[in-house]
């Protein structure tokens, strides 16, 4: 038996007093420091909206296959990524795959973080719009298939 | 609400299924054996029918009826095997947790409490507020869970090259149990991953709390509950919904079954077989997984070496092995016909090894461990200023029985961390956001087993015995 020397019931009775208190302290600690900073655990990526952005848009895809999808911001940039990552996440049991991935899908979504041409958005990438439902959420057909 | 019901028979299943082959039978205090087979059956119970689920999924068998089928055929068929073992051993009086005479235990009971009480308070706030986890949560886990729950032959996507922001060469252990729930309850909702996430954190806390209690007493088991619940950066993961902490769960189950191996009292065979089941559902749960179950394997294999005892170490490994077996083959499955790996990490060949000569890289790696460490908790009542109180105060005693479990598990945990510090030396990836987005989680896998570990070498929180008196003789029948 490995042993050190036998602490006397002082010792043991003052390290659990400390380690209680310190212990409860920061349970205390933890309530109220994630109280005062909500931010920290809200839907940061938004994606709860996702969801609400894309409902119309769902009903109009079939309930599964592989779906395009492009967008004005390129998913290497942190706003763009977050916008593909969401698209999939929230179209999902549908496998959303960015166009360059798969040129041959026959459904392609849109997903635009600013106003802008999204007709001609599609044209210049062969595709024709179906439906733009707004807020950025706009289905295409694929021309090139 | 079927999806929650899903989840609790998950859970029932699991633990008729511990207590039917008790590791733990026998040993007291018997609060904590119940407790321990409580949360080790929780950990299996997601386990098993997690990877049920997935092959009727692959079969095209899945659906809310054959799911509720086999959860009460196998509830039912469980419960009659507990009946029947439950009268068929006379008790024994295990020294092990039973003797803990300390006075202050109820005051340490009620501080626990406490603690306990305020954290799952927040805990339940920030998992309503943030409903679809954290980024690998929904981007990675859940966005698999999906696929898996969808119609037939939707489940493929979850494995698709063409997913290449979301690693479909991860373990589905997680991304199937909540697909489970998901196709039992016939919805898509935010619950049931949010419900699995605090179950796996409930299973954490009472496992290692009931480990301890069982092999120090339960005053020792509740102040390593109050470290634990001190360790801030674990509560700020614990609602995130990755899968760092139920692989904490497996690593922290298979390192408490081969301590409480070296317990007279413990059922061996069961304990080894249990320790097993996690060590293959680790692997099933993360990548890591697989650097635990080598390791486990090297290091008991290098024990029997080292005492040159094969036949009885090789006939524990082979109940360690049987459990692990389920879980390693579905990672192999997964590994080298499903989804082989397409992470750069394994993919670079031999070229990461030119990494090791950087020596920038491991300044950089020990300086991110050091940071963690610092950032478990925060001040004074950091968790290790609470162990330094207890390791000062306290002091150590390790009994001769559990000497070389003990040593087992600081090897296991120990090359399991050289491990990730390996694959960081060596990733490909930029290393500085690679150990800033991960190092944090993979301390903590490792952190609540790494408490067992010093409750277990602590001496036992007990009111001295008085001078003269010899101490009570182990009572086994």
């Amino acid at each position: 038996m490995m042993m050190a020397g036998q602490p006397s019931s002082g010792q043991i009775l003052a390290a659990c007093a400390t380690v209680t208190l310190l212990a409860l302290w920061s349970a205390a600690n933890f309530y109220h420091a994630s109280e005062e900073s909500p931010e920290a655990n809200s839907d940061v990526y938004k994606i709860g909206e996702q969801a609400a952005r894309f409902e119309d848009l769902m009903s109009a895809l079939p309930a599964t296959g592989v779906v395009g999808y492009v967008s004005d911001l390129p998913s290497s940039q942190t706003l763009g990524a977050v916008l593909y990552s969401g698209a999939q996440y929230t179209l999902a049991p549908r496998l959303v795959i960015n166009l360059s991935l798969k040129p041959g899908a026959e459904w392609v979504v849109g997903d635009f973080s600013k106003p802008l041409d999204v007709v001609q958005f599609g044209k210049d990438r062969g595709l024709t719009m179906v439906r733009d439902f707004g807020n950025g959420a706009v289905l295409y057909r694929n021309q090139a298939r | 609400m079927l999806g929650v019901i899903s989840i609790a028979l998950a859970l029932l299943i699991g633990f008729l299924l511990v207590r039917a082959f008790d590791p733990v039978r026998n040993l007291k205090p018997s609060w904590a054996a119940i407790l321990f087979d409580a949360a080790l059956g929780a950990c299996v119970g997601i386990g098993l029918t997690s990877i049920i689920f997935l092959l009727l999924d692959v079969a095209g068998a899945a659906s809310r009826t054959a799911i509720f089928g086999i959860d009460i055929a196998l509830v039912a068929v469980l419960a009659w095997q507990w009946r029947g073992t439950r009268f068929g051993h006379e008790p024994r009086y295990a020294s092990d947790g039973a003797k803990s005479g300390f006075r202050w235990t109820w005051l340490l009971t009620v501080a626990f409490g406490i603690a306990l009480v305020t954290v799952w308070a927040r805990l339940v706030q920030t998992a309503i507020a943030l409903p679809v986890g954290d980024w690998d949560a929904w981007a990675l886990w859940n966005l698999r869970a999906k696929f898996l729950a969808g119609p037939d032959g939707a489940w493929r996507y979850a494995l698709s090259p063409l997913l290449t922001n979301s690693h479909p060469d991860y373990p589905l252990l997680l991304s199937a149990f909540v697909a489970r729930a998901w196709k039992a309850g016939g919805v898509v909702d935010t619950l049931a991953p949010a419900v699995t996430a605090l179950v796996f954190f409930a299973a954490l806390i009472a496992l290692l709390v009931s480990a301890v209690a069982l092999v120090r007493g339960a005053a020792s088991a509740l102040l390593a509950g109050l470290v634990i619940l001190s360790t801030s950066s674990l509560l700020a993961w614990a609602p995130s919904q990755y899968a760092d902490i139920p692989l904490a769960c497996y690593y922290l189950g298979a390192i408490a079954l081969i301590i409480l191996h070296g317990s007279s009292a413990a059922d061996g065979r069961w304990a080894l077989f249990w320790a097993g089941v996690c060590t293959g559902e680790a692997a099933w749960t993360k990548n890591e997984g697989n650097a635990f179950l080598v390791c486990i394997f090297v290091v008991f294999l290098t024990f029997a070496l080292w005492q040159r005892r094969m036949g009885t170490v090789l006939s524990r490994a082979g109940w360690l092995l049987a459990g692990a077996t389920p879980g390693v083959l579905l990672t192999l499955w997964l590994k080298f016909f499903l989804a082989p790996a397409s992470d750069p990490l394994v993919t670079q060949g031999l070229s990461g090894l030119a990494r090791l000569h950087d020596v920038n890289r491991y300044t950089q790696v020990a300086g991110a461990f050091f940071n963690n460490l610092f950032h478990l908790g925060s001040g004074a009542a950091h968790p290790l200023i609470l162990l330094a109180i207890l390791g000062i105060l306290v002091r150590w005693q390790l009994e001769e029985r559990y000497k070389k479990p003990v040593l087992i598990a600081t090897a296991v945990l120990a090359l399991v961390f050289l491990s990730y510090c390996g694959v960081y030396l060596m990733t490909p990836s930029t290393l500085a956001w690679q150990v800033q987005s991960s190092f944090d989680r993979l301390v903590l896998q490792v952190w609540p087993s790494f408490l067992l570990v010093f409750f277990v070498v602590l001496r036992r929180v007990e009111d001295p015995e008085p001078a003269g008196k010899k101490p009570r003789a182990n009572r086994l029948k």
